[in-house]
């Protein structure tokens, strides 16, 4: 048996906010086809640990390597341009733009060559060529045509939450990281962003890291899940021995969440 | 309607072009030559407010401008051409060197270490009498010249206004509709959003602050051979005020609210010469009234009477 591939690796990753440990010495890694979940009860450090992956809070100590590349003390931006890719967990849309140039915002951001769109017109004209080809392309796999040319900001919630996702694709992502997909979302939305994910993990080849309170969901969907408590590693596996894991149990005892 | 569009063009431009030329009136071209100046300093601040950090320094960067032209041609025997170049060179390197500082705040912490930096440069003006001739200034600029032909008369210099007014206007325009202004956009409201998409957010910031003290700087080169004078308190805060006033006054959202808002604030201190006092308080009555009622402006107004919303 082959090792498999590492995508996303975690190495004694710390973040303390003053003399507050929010994050203590997790390390983990994440495998190449892999949709993987993170959860927790509140305030157990998921969002500390997804915002110290995207480069959005910087770490205290610890290292952060992305295919074999290090990415630790990047800005997001420079995450960003390696690949890897942040959903938000409200709806994060341009509000005043349509649904269409959302996504070709989305694909534009990333790959915006600017002194040489002023100075290559022939590259410009390709250029936007391309974006609108590829934002076509993202907007039907996300099955958001029949909306394309509405109003961002006019969106329901749902569908908004399905414009971020379509907006990450549309950057080119080699690993999507997305922070609670189903917030907000009704059970019926939600079992349709569980299919989603499902659909660009299988059929675009995109890795996910998912953090998520969904339980029902994440244990659907993920190949893998970390369990986090109190700024600590609680257990990593798959998703049927997490579910029975009594340290699990035990850390989500009072929170009311059915695990099965 | 396209070739009336462009009729009308040619018409604005015409008469832009022709009016001093037909009224021969000295003073009403020296306000028309002041309404041109001005409207580039405002767009120069109308770059900065489109990503929602507004400059008290936008006066000294343009003092900058000024003295350092007029500084090149008397102390370095530039000619006019250099030293107006050098104007905006050094109004967009000086940005270029405290814009990674600076940028790094937002919102008041922003306009109060602008503010700080703006005194800083009329204290230096002012206090280092040796190089900048201080609290008189320098007297004695050259005037600006052409292939050795120097320029006196005034029509000239209102078309010289006029031309950099035009350049700067049909620039933020082409920039606004580019996909560079798309970003430029979602700076001011939507920073992570476009940061997580891999824009890098400081990087433009820092392109769009240069640009602005670049223009900034070209307007003060302009005022130094114009005036043919430069004091300290020319460029002193209460001209990013003004500045803000046109902006705020004719719509901060097109280039050409803030040609109109330009065009109506910049003659009133003319108007206004027996009343200057009433004029700071209009200015705040304005402030006021059309950030409470009419947040767009001017423009906005016209738009909402035409009922449309795009340009």
């Amino acid at each position: 048996m082959t090792e498999p591939e590492m995508a996303i690796d975690v190495v004694g990753a710390s973040k303390f906010f003053g003399g507050l440990r929010a994050i203590g010495n997790v390390s983990f890694s994440t495998h190449r086809g892999e949709i993987f979940g993170i959860i927790g009860p509140n305030g157990a450090g998921k969002s500390t640990l997804f915002n110290l992956i995207t480069g959005t809070l910087p770490m205290t100590s610890g290292r952060i390597r992305y295919r074999g590349t290090d990415i630790t003390g990047l800005g997001p931006h420079a995450v960003a341009t390696k690949g890897i890719v942040r959903t938000f967990q409200s709806a994060t849309v341009f509000p005043n733009k349509t649904l269409e140039e959302n996504v070709r915002l989305g694909f534009l951001f990333g790959r915006l060559n600017v002194p040489r769109r002023f100075a290559d017109r022939a590259h410009l004209r390709r250029s936007r060529e391309e974006a609108q080809e590829r934002t076509g392309e993202v907007v039907e796999f996300c099955g958001l045509t029949e909306a394309r040319h509405r109003i961002a900001g006019d969106l329901a919630y749902g569908l908004q939450k399905t414009l971020g996702v379509a907006m990450a694709l549309a950057a080119g992502p080699t690993q999507l990281l997305m922070d609670e997909p189903a917030a907000g979302l009704n059970p019926v939305e939600t079992r349709a962003m569980g299919d989603l994910i499902l659909r660009i993990r299988n059929e675009r080849a995109i890795d996910v890291v998912l953090v998520e309170h969904d339980i029902a969901m994440v244990t659907r969907i993920c190949d893998r899940i970390l369990v986090i408590n109190r700024g600590e590693l609680l257990a990593i596996d798959l998703p049927e021995v997490i579910r029975n894991n009594p340290d699990v149990i035990e850390a989500y005892l009072g929170a009311d969440i059915d695990l099965h | 309607m396209k070739t009336w569009r462009y009729l009308l063009w040619i018409a604005l431009a015409i008469a832009l072009i022709g009016w001093p030329f037909v009224l021969g009136n000295k003073f009403v071209t020296h306000i028309g030559t002041l309404i041109c100046m001005f409207t580039l300093m405002a767009l120069s601040m109308n770059l900065l407010l489109r990503i929602g950090q507004l400059s008290l320094a936008q006066g000294a960067i343009m003092g900058l401008g000024a003295y350092g032209s007029a500084l090149a041609m008397m102390s370095f025997g530039f000619p006019f051409w250099a030293g107006f170049l050098l104007s905006g060179v050094v109004g967009g390197l000086v940005s270029l060197l405290i814009g990674p500082v600076v940028l790094k705040l937002r919102g008041v912490y922003f306009v109060l270490l602008t503010f700080a930096f703006g005194e800083i440069v009329i204290l230096s003006f002012t206090e280092w009498v040796d190089v900048f001739g201080g609290v008189n200034g320098i007297f004695g600029v050259p005037r600006a010249s052409f292939f050795g032909h120097v320029i006196r008369d005034r029509n000239v210099y209102y078309l010289m206004a006029l031309a950099m007014a035009a350049g700067g206007y049909f620039l933020l325009r082409a920039i606004y509709r580019s996909e560079f202004g798309a970003i430029m956009d979602t700076l001011h409201d939507h920073e992570e959003l476009a940061r997580s998409l891999g824009v890098d957010a400081m990087a433009y910031r820092l392109a769009v602050f240069s640009l602005s003290g670049t223009i900034a700087g070209f307007a003060g080169g302009f005022y130094a051979s114009y005036f043919t004078f430069v004091t300290p308190m020319a460029f002193d805060f209460s001209n990013a005020v003004n500045l803000v006033v046109i902006n705020v006054l004719g719509g901060i959202s097109s280039p050409m609210g803030i040609v109109l808002g330009a065009l109506i604030l910049v003659p009133l201190p003319e108007l206004l010469r027996d009343a200057v006092e009433y004029q700071v308080l209009l200015y705040g009555l304005v402030l006021i009234i059309f950030l409470k009622f009419m947040p767009e402006g001017i423009v906005g107004l016209i738009h909402k009477l035409r009922g449309k919303s795009d340009d």
